[in-house]
């Protein structure tokens, strides 16, 4: 089951893998557009918005960032281009969530847009629901 | 739809196609300048400053906004794609891979590049805030500045070749402008790593659909 906090990598990229993860998704599940962001462990022009140190997560074994940068609005079916590993810990997700939020002057505009619809249809939904 | 599907069979063997030039992004950029000039926007100045917005993009994040090819030209250097698609917008349009056309138009005379729709937002979900913000600062800088500050300013950049006296251009890659602008080797390495990933990330993405 794809969710937030779904790690996935490249097929293809095993030697150098770099872990994508789903950051959001459709709160009313009516969208199957997801919000992924990667991690890179390059040392130059790091973002240092969400660092992790090794062994914070699972599949996290050197000092990484996230690459709010490169966001990318995915299909499920896009994700057939990937290998699934696991699911980070809530911790990490929180983290990368809010880093996100933190970063949407820099994701391209459509990412920033389909999460704020996202905000209102939570928002909405939940108001439907009292 | 996207502007890829518009240029298919207009690849010459002088023009090659560059398959991971995100050709959307530099519309999406030459409309938002063309917006901030009231529709009259100089072919010289476009064509530089998007190479300046691009350059600076890739030295302060390690990834080009376009993944274009930059070439050296006598007057400083210039994406080429973003060239190719400008040049396509005149009424003698000469055979080049990328037709923008539908877009813009550039009037030969005035050496112009105008939006056919003055208030068209193209593709402007691909461009981050940054980026947008970006634009702005360059055009505001230069749209005041005395003539020939662009040209100076541009000749003055650190990846600035002096081309021979039979050269017309001369292909200047990512990891030349890193050089010249003091990343370490073993930062260019690990750069052009990083925009190899990307690359071979976003060809997977468009070849599935």
């Amino acid at each position: 089951m794809i969710q937030e906090g779904s790690v996935f990598y490249l097929k293809g990229s095993e030697d150098r893998p770099h872990y994508h993860i789903i950051v959001f998704r459709d709160p009313l599940n009516q969208d199957k557009r997801l919000i992924a962001c990667y991690l890179s462990s390059s040392q130059t022009l790091p973002d240092l918005t969400t660092t992790f140190q090794p062994n914070e997560d699972f599949f996290i074994t050197r000092f990484s960032w996230v690459k709010y940068r490169n966001a990318k609005i995915l299909s499920e079916m896009d994700l057939h281009l990937f290998n699934h590993v696991g699911n980070v810990n809530e911790k990490v997700l929180a983290k990368i969530q809010t880093g996100l939020r933190a970063s949407l002057s820099r994701v391209p505009r459509e990412v920033k847009d389909l999460l704020l619809q996202w905000d209102q249809d939570r928002l909405f939904g939940s108001s439907k629901s009292r | 739809m996207t502007a890829k599907s518009l240029y298919i069979g207009r690849v010459t063997e002088y023009q090659y196609l560059n398959s991971v030039f995100k050709e959307d992004k530099a519309i999406a950029a030459l409309s938002y300048l063309c917006r901030l000039t009231n529709n009259k926007l100089n072919h010289y100045t476009a064509a530089k400053l998007l190479y300046l917005f691009d350059r600076e993009v890739l030295l302060e994040t390690g990834e080009p906004a376009f993944f274009g090819t930059y070439y050296a030209l006598p007057k400083g250097p210039i994406i080429s794609e973003v060239n190719n698609g400008i040049s396509s917008c005149s009424e003698i349009t000469p055979e080049a891979p990328y037709d923008w056309s539908p877009y813009f138009t550039l009037e030969v005379a005035t050496h112009t590049i105008s939006q056919k729709d003055p208030d068209a937002k193209l593709f402007e979900g691909l461009l981050s805030e940054e980026e947008t913000d970006r634009l702005t600062t360059l055009i505001q800088k230069y749209r005041s500045a005395p003539k020939g500050v662009l040209e100076s300013d541009i000749q003055n950049l650190p990846e600035h070749i002096d081309l021979l006296e039979n050269e017309r251009r001369r292909r200047m890659p990512y990891q030349f402008v890193f050089e010249r602008n003091g990343f370490s080797n073993e930062q260019i390495t690990e750069l052009m790593q990083e925009i190899a990933y990307e690359i071979q990330l976003r060809t997977k993405l468009e070849n599935r659909c």
